[in-house]
């Protein structure tokens, strides 16, 4: 089991919303993930760090069943990922709502017409309840008279709001962003921050965020995993992660600059 | 030298869009949104038709110079319909049309799904439970299957008209002869296997074109052009192949020799 020696928290006794059981994950001849365990407790924003190339967003992309691991197992809201049919997989992502880092809004909709989509699509709610959730949720990101702009008129931090407007609209038990921040100047990085924190106090579901913004993560996160070398580094509660003294966490928490 | 990669890849091409093919089918039972075939289907027409009516207009015409030139040298020059209606009709025409529709529509599909998958709207469709193969393939699959026979009868209409105008305005082929001349060549029959054509044409564009789209692994913006490229060049290949095979397993058995 490839669990870092300092690792600051086992999560033996928690929900997991998504658990890892040994799992390698491999591009070509590079490992990605080298038998990995971590348990991603329920009702907690939890956020996983690490350098790029790390293997977070691939981490992401095994707990929703858009990539395969070579071995290992993945579970996610207590349903066997890589065991389930093709309809309970589906079901399962209906429980489920993820941020993409370009947001992967439908450029040819309109910004109603976005949030609307699943509401239409999957709820198959009529069109007064889809009116009326849509008016909620552009209010609850702060954008409430958007509704009929494209998401080509709109600016970079407006359109991760839409994006997170849209990835709630379900009222789904876990949410998940990769890199909500990134390519935002940073007054920008920091109202998506306390959007994404107000919006997880308010709902009280799981939250999981990929990043490599340290700032980030300190405002959001009740928990937080570093990833390295294949490995989780380090996953623990946030206090106990910034109180670690492991070098190579220490070095990227207080960005010191790497060696070339 | 082609890479024995490449080669392989080559040979396995076809099993891998067969099996998109089936894959695609097994979604789509589960019921396509008609309001998105619907207006997939009207935009397609729409964009291809005029790309068919020009093509094939002036292949009409050239057809009817060609036939009416070589014809002259016999003094059947007003004969020059049957050539139109046996070249034209039965073979050229639907074959144009098929390549209009694999220029046009099949760059266009290839790019769309290429630019929804580099984006990560496939995926965000998929997070959201939904079938990207239901929502997206099969509704476009649809659309070229009803548009490929509309567009077959466009090119018939049209090439037909430029022969009219050629023969009878400009060459001075009796109209009456001509259009005698074509009526032989050409029955009911004729028709219905164009339209035949038109539906086998139409669901190889849709499929190959979907599928250079929807299933590369390319990423960045790049592979948008890559992916219309790719789909124009197979398409058109396979509209070629399989408007042989038609008309070998149609016409073929005609032969008298």
């Amino acid at each position: 089991m490839k669990r870092a020696d300092i690792t600051v928290d086992t999560r033996a006794d928690v929900q997991a919303a998504i658990e890892l059981i040994q799992v390698t994950k491999r591009f070509g001849d590079r490992v990605i993930l080298d038998n990995v365990d971590l348990v991603i407790a329920r009702g907690r924003t939890t956020a996983l760090l690490g350098p790029s190339g790390t293997g977070k967003s691939t981490l992401l992309r095994l707990a929703t069943g858009l990539l395969a691991p070579e071995q290992g197992t993945v579970k996610t809201l207590g349903v066997d990922v890589f065991g389930a049919s093709k309809s309970d997989l589906l079901a399962l992502r209906r429980r489920m709502g993820m941020l993409f880092q370009d947001n992967a809004l439908f450029g040819s909709l309109s910004v109603f017409d976005n949030v609307a989509f699943p509401l239409r699509r999957v709820a198959r709610a009529n069109e007064a309840t889809v009116k009326r959730r849509v008016a909620e949720l552009l209010g609850m990101v702060g954008l409430p008279d958007v509704g009929d702009r494209t998401p080509d008129r709109l600016s970079g931090g407006q359109r991760k709001r839409i994006a997170l407007a849209r990835a709630i609209a379900l009222e789904p038990e876990l949410v998940l962003f990769d890199e909500p921040t990134s390519g935002l100047d940073p007054q920008t990085s920091a109202s998506i921050d306390h959007l994404i924190k107000d919006t997880q106090q308010r709902l009280g579901i799981t939250f999981v965020v990929i990043t490599h913004d340290v700032e980030s993560a300190r405002l959001i996160a009740d928990d937080v995993g570093m990833l390295d070398n294949g490995t989780v580094r380090v996953f623990g509660s946030r206090e106990a992660v910034w109180a670690s003294t492991d070098p190579v966490v220490r070095a990227f928490l207080d960005r010191v600059p790497v060696q070339q | 030298m082609p890479r024995v990669a490449d080669i392989a890849i080559g040979v396995l091409w076809p099993l891998r869009v067969s099996a998109f093919l089936a894959r695609t089918v097994v979604a789509g039972l589960r019921g396509p949104p008609a309001k998105d075939t619907l207006m997939l289907t009207v935009r397609l027409l729409l964009r291809s038709i005029p790309v068919v009516v020009i093509v094939t207009f002036f292949a009409g015409a050239m057809l009817t110079v060609q036939a009416a030139v070589s014809l002259s040298g016999f003094g059947a020059a007003s004969m020059s319909g049957l050539i139109v209606g046996f070249g034209g009709v039965r073979e050229v025409f639907p074959l144009l049309a098929g390549g209009s529709l694999a220029a046009r529509t099949g760059a266009e599909l290839a790019s769309q799904l290429q630019a929804m998958r580099v984006t990560r709207q496939v995926e965000a469709l998929e997070m959201m439970g939904l079938d990207s193969l239901q929502l997206l393939v099969a509704p476009r699959i649809i659309a070229c299957i009803i548009g490929g026979p509309l567009c077959v009868v466009a090119a018939m209409v049209s090439g037909l008209v430029g022969a009219h105008i050629i023969g009878v305005f400009q060459l001075g082929i009796d109209r009456g002869a001509m259009w005698g001349a074509l009526l032989q060549a050409v029955g009911t029959v004729d028709v219905i296997v164009g339209v035949v054509k038109g539906l086998v044409l139409g669901l190889l564009v849709g499929v190959v074109a979907t599928f250079e789209g929807f299933c590369s692994d390319e990423t960045g913006p790049r592979s948008v052009g890559r992916a219309a490229n790719r789909a124009v060049i197979r398409s058109m290949v396979v509209v070629c192949a399989a408007s042989l095979a038609l008309s070998m397993l149609i016409y073929g058995r005609l032969v008298q020799t």
